[in-house]
């Protein structure tokens, strides 16, 4: 069995109020929910099946992870009565300032033993199964791993699963030229648990991840080679600009639904 | 100098155009400048300026968009100006914690106010305010 839903955001709240019929979970992020919106969440909960996903625990600084936002993170999953959580594998903030977004790490053992104490701890106080999500990059940094041994590494020594944003494989893959599929084949498909997908923008030869645009021909493709390969257990759809567009995000959902239900495997078919 | 670890090294390229600009002419130097371990020496110096200066391009790109969504109508007033304003504001300015994007609007709000800029209303400020203090808006709630 597998869910499709949306990753919620504020702007979606009279949408969602409806139950639309083509969203069967939601993915929140587990920031907008830090300061209020309690309310609302549990309102979420009732209907819903929903993910918690987080934007700044920055599992790859070395160090302790903050405190104070590793409480507040719990406490929303709690809330939330969350199915699983899920955090990136990243950088964010470093000692000495918090650039804000997401950042690549070296794919090297230091890393990967920095972020599996961290992934550890996190489903620990959280108490729940986490995902961690591959970034898209516009930096490259060499380590003694490869990307996908580094990831599945990462998923079998902190007993997590991966959240494969599909899109950002894309992106990573024309950006810095290699075979998408390939990179694909070489995960361990039983680690793939979600995904995260949006269509890609482009601006001159560079692709980017702006949360923006339908999906494209291409990357759907690529989409239908995953969901074949790998068992999936949620797709999210993630928006982040157009909000307003209702209509649009409602028959993207529809075609998701049909070209993924066309393309994964169905029992002993594997 | 007290010895860095590699995340730490490279996020310091990454907010620190002058520190950039240095590594492109002599990695080597910087690498020894900021006490890396020869392991962690050996991937910095690797690092592909293109790479970090895209990335650091991405980071400013990324608060923009989060601090024009919370100001529009500074961003109209400011027009074409306001993402070079804002980049001028923010290359000295990183905003801590989950509430960084409205502290980030606030004090962008502030440092235009500062310097005689255009500003939006004030309801503006004041909203933009509260988000940044509290993280929500009164009125909204």
């Amino acid at each position: 069995m597998w869910r499709l839903g949306v990753g919620y955001r504020g702007q979606f709240k009279d949408w969602i109020a409806t139950r639309p019929a083509e969203v069967e979970c939601l993915e929140i992020t587990a920031e907008h929910f830090f300061d209020a919106g309690e309310q609302l969440l549990q309102e979420l909960a009732g209907n819903y099946p929903l993910y918690v996903h987080g934007l700044g625990l920055s599992l790859g600084t070395p160090g302790p992870l903050d405190r104070k936002t590793l409480e507040k993170f719990a406490r929303v999953a709690r809330l939330a009565d969350a199915q699983w959580i899920s955090e990136h594998v990243a950088f964010t903030r470093t000692s000495e300032v918090d650039l804000g977004h997401l950042n690549p790490l070296p794919c090297s053992q230091q890393s990967l033993d920095v972020v599996v104490d961290h992934a550890l701890e996190l489903a620990e106080i959280c108490d729940r199964k986490l995902i961690l999500e591959n970034i898209t990059t516009e930096l490259q940094i060499s380590g003694n791993l490869s990307e996908t041994e580094f990831l599945n590494r990462l998923c079998s020594e902190a007993k997590c699963g991966l959240l494969l944003d599909v899109t950002n494989l894309f992106i990573n893959s024309k950006n810095h030229q290699f075979d998408a599929v390939q990179w694909l084949q070489e995960i361990e498909p039983q680690n793939i648990v979600q995904l995260h997908v949006v269509g890609y923008s482009k601006s001159r030869d560079r692709y980017h991840d702006h949360h923006s645009n339908t999906i494209q021909a291409d990357l759907m493709e690529l989409i239908e080679t995953v969901v074949h390969y790998a068992p999936i257990q949620a797709v999210i759809l993630e928006r982040d600009q157009r909000m307003d567009e209702i209509e649009e995000i409602s028959s993207e959902l529809q075609r998701l639904l049909e070209s993924i239900e066309k393309h994964r495997p169905r029992n002993g078919d594997r | 100098m007290k010895n860095i670890d590699l995340v730490t090294a490279i996020g310091r390229l990454l907010h620190n155009r002058q520190l950039r600009i240095e590594f492109e002419h002599a990695p080597e130097a910087v690498a020894i400048r900021l006490g890396l371990t020869d392991a962690d020496s050996e991937t910095f110096v690797r690092l592909d300026i293109g790479g970090i200066a895209r990335q650091a391009e991405g980071l400013l790109s990324k608060r923009w968009h989060e601090v024009a969504d919370l100001i529009p109508e500074t961003t109209k007033e400011l027009g074409r100006e306001g993402r070079d304003l804002f980049r001028f504001y923010a290359s000295n300015s990183w905003p801590a914690g989950h509430r960084r994007h409205y502290v980030d609007a606030f004090n962008f709000l502030k440092f235009l106010k500062k310097n005689d800029l255009a500003i939006g209303s004030a309801n503006e400020m004041k909203t933009v305010r509260q988000l940044a203090t509290r993280g929500y808006c009164r009125k909204k709630n």
